[in-house]
């Protein structure tokens, strides 16, 4: 059962500055296991968004200059192809965002949208399916939702029907892309157990983006930290949140307690803008504690330091437990 | 929504009372009174008896109130008067410019639509790239052309020179071309602009992206949500600029002497034919007023949130 | 002060600005200066040298009756931008002032100003010019009373929405709890605010004046026969239609200065926006 849906090599992106280019993300490679959930947090900046656009091929070519390459059950995605794309976006690959409201055009009724694209005589057969996709995402009368136009409706049921037309096409992979943070916390459980089911009893594999870490801890099974548009480090959920090996994951777990979306109060400074990552270097650097001389002047690799647990900190996992004293190594 | 188009209509009232006030007096208290001008049309001699009974006859020696109170019912009842140059009834004669000058503008708004989304659509897809830059010049000179300038070019090319089309008349659909052109050129002009600006604002909105995140065509996406969207301003705004419309068409009509209300109007300034004037007054007060209500209509037609919210 | 200098210095340096300021300088000049420049008497025919083609002498030709076309441009010029400068003005000021006073005042007279340039945008101004053209007479002056009927509503409005933002600004308020009297507070403090942006649209507005204006003259409702004006020479050449330099000339100057102020207004509106972001 380790088939991966989703696989991306060393996917990177830099944004065109006039002659310059600005690196959004760099390297990320990951990884998405079928019937699985996999979790990127980190906060705001930090590429996770970037990445997703990435996978879609939504980074426009004018804009952006995109390397690396995705792979779909194995075969390649062409991302670099905004038509082919068509064919993966919305039908292999779908994309639920953080606030539903922009994502509905406000003229046309919610059954429109479920529609959308079918011919005339199709429609009815269309709507009763969407109905049914309603049903599933617990929305008790389906029928006068799709009557409804988008500004009648609330943000969370907004967001059941993003997900209902998103799965409607039984997409192999559902990017998440932070689904709850607009929403308030009884609905956001609410979106969550949606999610899950899907996971479960469909066996949609799910990339699931956050900057929350309680909203990663509770679905995800693997996690990437994503820190300067890098993967700081990544593993199974368990080994990740019990004994993290990089600085910042530390810091984010030690932060845990303010799960608003402001800066980790814990950790001074922010992380860096745009464009802000020049150096060689652990994007990291400025503000970890632990920072060496090496750690600003050298790039690090993702190490395994321990089975399947890979980080990309100079230092070893022991040495930074033995530092801070506290989120004990065993 | 009933309301708000209420509300606005009540607003038109009070200008459609003074228009009709001040053709109504235009026509009684003229250097010429009317009833010389009433002689004088029909060629009767200016006698003092005859001046009286012409008086007696059309009301003059009463009140002013009291022949306004009269003309009012008579207007609203659809009698316009005479005109004084062909002595038809005028609602008659303005029924039969009325239909040229409707073909002239709605010929015009074909015009409008289609090149100004075209020319849209070619400026948006790269943004400050060659056509853009050709249209966006265009646009300025579209926008500051003087309409009768741009009429005799277009003859001299394409009527002189080219031979293509007609010079002048309303005898065939090849002549409605030019003049529709011709008053639809600074229009285009206005709504390439307007269309550029609201399709690059729709492209970065989130609906418009995640359209094709959900795996729609750009083609598709252009046709179903960007273009759509993007027409509801022009169609409201067309409403409005309906009267600086049948301004131009006054001009244009002169220019390719198409028989519609324009031409007919200036004939009658220049004949002092006052029930004609005032029967083009009143005509275009209507026209506005419908083109107000129509505008106020189609803007709550496209948007539900208006068209929910008062209800 | 400072910075608004450096915003004219910087709207004077664009380059399209400096092509079209000059363009519309040297037009503007040409005309003022027609009584010295033009060759002719704008009104000297010589039937027997109608329609001659340019040459040293008539370097633009002549028309239908002979007439030096260069010297009747020029002077047309005068009469066209003369007469359209003056209703631009005389809609302007007084617009400028009803405005600043109804955004200041509020009330129903802000409302109905509001509602009246709303109706007014909207209504077909050649009703406007009938009406008074038909009561008065055909001539300029009716038309020109006719344009400053409705035009001044449009400044008003724009004043008043502009004069409102300004009023919310902490620097007027803080000199309206300092005491000052309304006319020093809207002369002193709001009329130059809001300034740039009524200048901005005075050039737009100007350009669609002229046309206006040369349209009318061009139905033969304003500048009559023999006096030159652009609009009126072109309706003049529609009969000569083979002869277009009749037409052409004319038509061009309307043009280049329609585009040049058009273009200069919304420049500055561009600056203004720089400016503010």
């Amino acid at each position: 059962m380790d088939e991966k849906v989703l696989y991306t090599e060393g996917l990177s992106a830099w944004l065109r500055a006039g002659r310059s280019m600005i690196p959004a993300i760099r390297d990320v490679s990951l990884t998405v296991k079928k019937g699985g959930c996999t979790g990127i947090i980190g906060e705001s900046g930090c590429g996770k968004s970037i990445t997703c656009q990435a996978v879609l091929g939504l980074l426009e070519h004018k804009k952006w200059n995109v390397e690396g390459r995705v792979f779909l059950h194995g075969a390649p995605v062409p991302i670099q192809d905004d038509t082919a794309m068509d064919a993966f976006r919305g039908r292999r690959m779908a994309l639920i965002l953080q606030n539903p409201m922009s994502a509905f055009d406000m003229r046309l009724t919610i059954g429109t949208h479920f529609c959308e694209g079918r011919r005339r005589r199709e429609w009815s057969v269309c709507l009763e399916e969407a109905a049914e996709m309603l049903r599933r995402m617990y929305i008790k009368e389906p029928e006068g939702v799709l009557r409804s136009y988008p500004f009648q409706l609330s943000g969370g049921m907004l967001q059941r029907v993003l997900i209902a037309m998103a799965i409607g096409s039984r997409p192999e992979l559902l990017i998440a892309d932070e689904p709850t943070t607009a929403l308030d916390r009884t609905t956001q459980s609410e979106i969550l157990h949606i999610l899950r089911q899907l996971q479960y009893r469909e066996g949609i594999a799910i990339l699931l983006v956050s900057h929350d870490l309680k909203v990663i801890s509770c679905m995800a099974d693997n996690i990437y930290v994503m820190y300067g548009g890098q993967v700081v480090e990544h593993g199974r959920k368990d080994s990740v949140l019990s004994h993290p090996l990089h600085p910042y994951t530390r810091g984010l777990l030690q932060s845990r307690l303010t799960f608003s979306k402001r800066r980790l109060e814990v950790m001074e400074g922010y992380p860096p803008r745009l464009g802000e990552i020049i150096g060689p270097g652990c994007p990291f650097a400025p503000r970890c504690s632990f920072a060496l001389e090496d750690c600003i002047s050298v790039s690090q690799p993702l190490r395994e330091l321990e089975p399947g647990h890979w980080s990309r900190c100079l230092l070893r996992g022991e040495s930074l437990g033995f530092l801070t004293g506290s989120a004990g190594t065993a | 929504m009933l309301r708000y188009i209420g509300k606005q209509i009540l607003w038109l009232v009070p200008l459609l009372l003074l228009v009709s006030i001040l053709s109504f007096v235009l026509v009684r208290k003229l250097p010429e009174d009317a009833a010389t001008a009433y002689l004088n049309s029909v060629n009767a001699p200016l006698t003092e008896e005859a001046l009286a009974a012409v008086r007696a006859e059309l009301g003059l020696d009463k009140p002013l109130s009291v022949q306004y109170g009269r003309w009012l019912r008579q207007v609203l009842r659809g009698d316009l008067g005479y005109s004084y140059q062909t002595k038809r009834p005028v609602a008659e004669e303005l029924a039969e410019d009325l239909r040229y000058t409707g073909q002239l503008a709605l010929a015009a708004l074909g015009w409008v639509l289609f090149l100004s989304v075209t020319l849209g659509l070619l400026s948006t897809r790269h943004p400050n790239g060659l056509a853009d830059s050709v249209i966006r010049a265009f646009t300025f000179l579209g926008a500051s052309m003087p309409k009768f300038w741009l009429g005799f070019l277009l003859v001299s090319l394409f009527s002189l020179r080219w031979n293509l089309l007609p010079v002048q008349g309303a005898t065939s659909w090849k002549h409605l071309i030019l003049p529709s052109f011709t008053l639809a050129c600074s229009y285009i002009a206005t709504y390439t602009k307007l269309l550029r600006s609201s399709i690059l604002e729709l492209q970065s909105q989130g609906f418009v992206r995640y359209a094709r995140v959900r795996g729609f065509s750009r083609r598709a996406v252009t046709l179903r949500h960007v273009i759509p969207n993007a027409l509801i301003p022009v169609l409201t705004s067309l409403g409005l600029h309906l009267g600086s419309m049948m301004s131009g068409a006054v001009i244009v009509e002169n220019v390719f002497a198409w028989p519609g209300l324009g031409r007919m109007c200036v004939s009658a300034v220049n004949a002092r034919n006052y029930p004609m004037i005032q029967g083009y007054i009143l005509l275009m007060s209507a026209l506005f007023i419908l083109a107000n209500l129509a505008a106020d209509l189609v803007c709550a037609m496209l948007n539900p949130r208006l068209r929910l919210g008062g209800s | 002060m400072r910075q608004k200098n450096g915003m004219l210095g910087r709207f004077l340096r664009r380059p399209t600005v400096i092509v079209y300021l000059t363009l519309l300088g040297v037009l503007v000049a040409a005309c003022l200066l027609a009584p010295v420049l033009s060759p002719f008497d704008p009104a000297f025919m010589d039937i027997s040298l109608k329609f001659a083609p340019p040459s040293p002498v008539h370097p633009l030709g002549t028309d239908y009756l002979g007439r030096d076309i260069l010297s009747r441009v020029l002077w047309g010029g005068r009469n066209t931008m003369g007469y359209a400068a003056l209703v631009t003005l005389f809609s302007a000021l007084p617009g400028t002032g009803v405005g600043m006073l109804s955004g200041w005042t509020g009330g129903w007279a802000d409302e109905a100003i509001t509602k009246a340039s709303d109706v007014l945008r909207a209504f077909p101004s050649i009703v406007f010019v009938l009406i008074i053209v038909s009561a008065l007479g055909i001539g300029i002056q009716s038309v020109c009373l006719a344009m400053l009927t409705t035009r001044w509503i449009w400044y008003a409005r724009m004043a008043r929405n502009l004069a409102r933002a300004e009023l919310t600004r902490t620097s007027i308020m803080a000199s309206r709890l300092a005491g000052s009297r309304w006319p020093r507070l809207l002369t002193r403090h709001i009329l130059p605010a809001i300034l740039p942006q009524m200048l901005a649209v005075l050039a737009i507005d100007f350009g669609s004046t002229l046309l206006a204006i040369s349209g009318y003259s061009f139905l033969g409702l304003g500048i009559l026969a023999p006096l030159p004006e652009w609009g009126a020479m072109i309706n003049d050449g529609r009969n000569y239609m083979e002869h277009p330099g009749m037409m052409f000339w004319p038509g061009l100057c309307v043009l280049v200065v329609v585009i040049s102020v058009n273009l200069l207004g919304d420049r500055l509106r561009d600056t203004l926006e720089e400016n503010r972001t």
